[in-house]
């Protein structure tokens, strides 16, 4: 880092704050900022002055459907991830967002055996298993340079019903980061529709809500909190569907 | 065991730890503490009622479903919600979510869904809400503008640019110099 390197970002804080600064740059800059303590001292001086905006606008009662619908998908997905729960249908929601969930014991067990039926282990795709339905889980290559223990399936319930992406070995994410999942039919690779984590073991679940109809590929990359509006990184996992 | 009344007596920080542990009835304080500060900020940003529940609710869910990474060393739970809400309002404006990009006014909302004054700490950020506009209100013009329209409007600072004809490296200078005294003010209103 030299005097030059802050000169050249130093008028970024304030860009970055009101996020104002596009993707790229602004990975540039938080890149300059692990570097720079004069640049994270100010970025954490003018914080309180940008924190300090929402609190300037007028206040409005959200409608309660939205706390309707909000709590009627976060209770489903808990009865889901609670041990002891019974099986129940899946949520009414309002918009077609990714719906987390825990490996059911049950589906873990048949998509283990279908892993040892295909010996599809480690790097590579391979068709696992076909039912009569078009069900199908494909396993995934991960990229072990950065996750040397990690490993992926997307399980295709039909061409056009929502499909379940399942990882682990993963690493949870610093502070602001996400795993974001890509389709890519030809040359254009577009949003899924679906963000996750994953939790301390490594391990997550992603739904593609529009399936995989016409998919050639489902792609992983960590992005911002948020997500990205395109890929900011090459992905990490792929599917070949 | 935390009781259903006891959990409203907790804080944001320690709700969050039982968030964490997939407490959907510590969610639902967290939602009813932020949630309307949540849809305020997606409606002022984005002037249209239903892509502002839909960030609101795409927000939330985001909390539930990656709900480890909230750190209390980075700041209270709320601005962290608001960051989020915000970030998603910029995603939704710069993907042209939303085709009206009328920005809402206190005079252009059709809508008024205006929260009621319940509670003391409503009213306690209804006087801090003021506090904040006044604050804003005395920044040099430009310097607020390029404020507001870069937090507010989701502009990158290439677009704001091209909009006041300025350079980029003004812009810039503008909003980190806006928010510097935006910072001062609202130091010297604390110590009051």
């Amino acid at each position: 880092m030299t005097a030059t390197d802050h000169e050249r970002y130093a008028d970024d804080v304030g860009a970055y704050l009101l996020g104002a600064l596009p993707e790229l740059e602004a990975q540039i800059f938080e890149r300059h900022l692990m570097g720079c303590g004069a640049c994270r001292d100010e970025l954490e001086r003018l914080r309180l002055a940008a924190d300090a905006l929402p609190g300037s606008v007028e206040a409005f009662e959200p409608p309660p459907s939205l706390k309707r619908s909000l709590m009627e998908v976060v209770e489903a997905e808990a009865r889901e991830r609670s041990p002891a729960a019974a099986p129940s249908p899946p949520p009414r929601r309002r918009l077609g967002l990714p719906r987390l969930q825990t490996l059911r014991p049950q589906l873990a067990w048949a998509a283990a055996a279908l892993v040892l039926v295909g010996g599809a282990i480690g790097f590579g795709v391979d068709r696992l298993a076909r039912g009569g339905s078009g069900d199908r889980v494909l396993s995934a290559s991960v990229d072990p340079a950065v996750f040397p223990r990690g490993s992926a399936r997307l399980e295709v319930h039909g061409q056009s019903r929502p499909a379940t992406l399942r990882v682990s070995g993963l690493r949870v994410l610093g502070s602001g980061g996400v795993y974001e999942v890509w389709t890519r039919r030809g040359g254009t690779v577009r949003p899924a529709g679906a963000l996750f984590a994953v939790g301390n073991d490594g391990s997550g679940v992603a739904a593609i809500p529009g399936g995989v109809k016409g998919v050639d590929e489902v792609l992983v990359t960590r992005e911002r909190a948020g997500g990205a509006t395109r890929p900011t990184e090459p992905p990490v996992i792929r599917v070949r569907v | 065991l935390i009781g259903p009344k006891d959990i409203h007596r907790l804080a944001d920080e320690e709700l969050m730890e039982l968030v964490a542990a997939g407490d959907a009835g510590a969610f639902e304080v967290v939602y009813d503490r932020h949630g309307g500060a949540a849809f305020s900020l997606a409606y002022r940003m984005v002037g249209n009622r239903t892509v502002a529940e839909d960030i609101s609710q795409e927000a939330f869910l985001s909390i539930w479903r990656s709900r480890v990474r909230y750190q209390r060393e980075r700041g209270s739970v709320r601005s962290w919600v608001l960051g989020i809400v915000h970030h998603r309002g910029i995603d939704a404006l710069r993907r042209n979510l939303v085709h009206d990009r009328r920005r809402a006014s206190a005079e252009g909302i059709e809508e008024r869904l205006e929260a009621p004054q319940r509670t003391d700490l409503e009213v306690a950020r209804r006087d801090e809400a003021q506090t904040v506009r006044a604050a804003i209100g005395e920044l040099p013009d430009q310097q607020g503008k390029v404020i507001q329209l870069a937090y507010f409007g989701g502009f990158t600072h290439t677009q704001i640019a091209e909009m006041l004809e300025m350079p980029i490296g003004t812009v810039k200078g503008r909003m980190r110099l806006g928010l510097e005294k935006l910072r001062r003010t609202l130091n010297e209103e604390v110590a009051l």
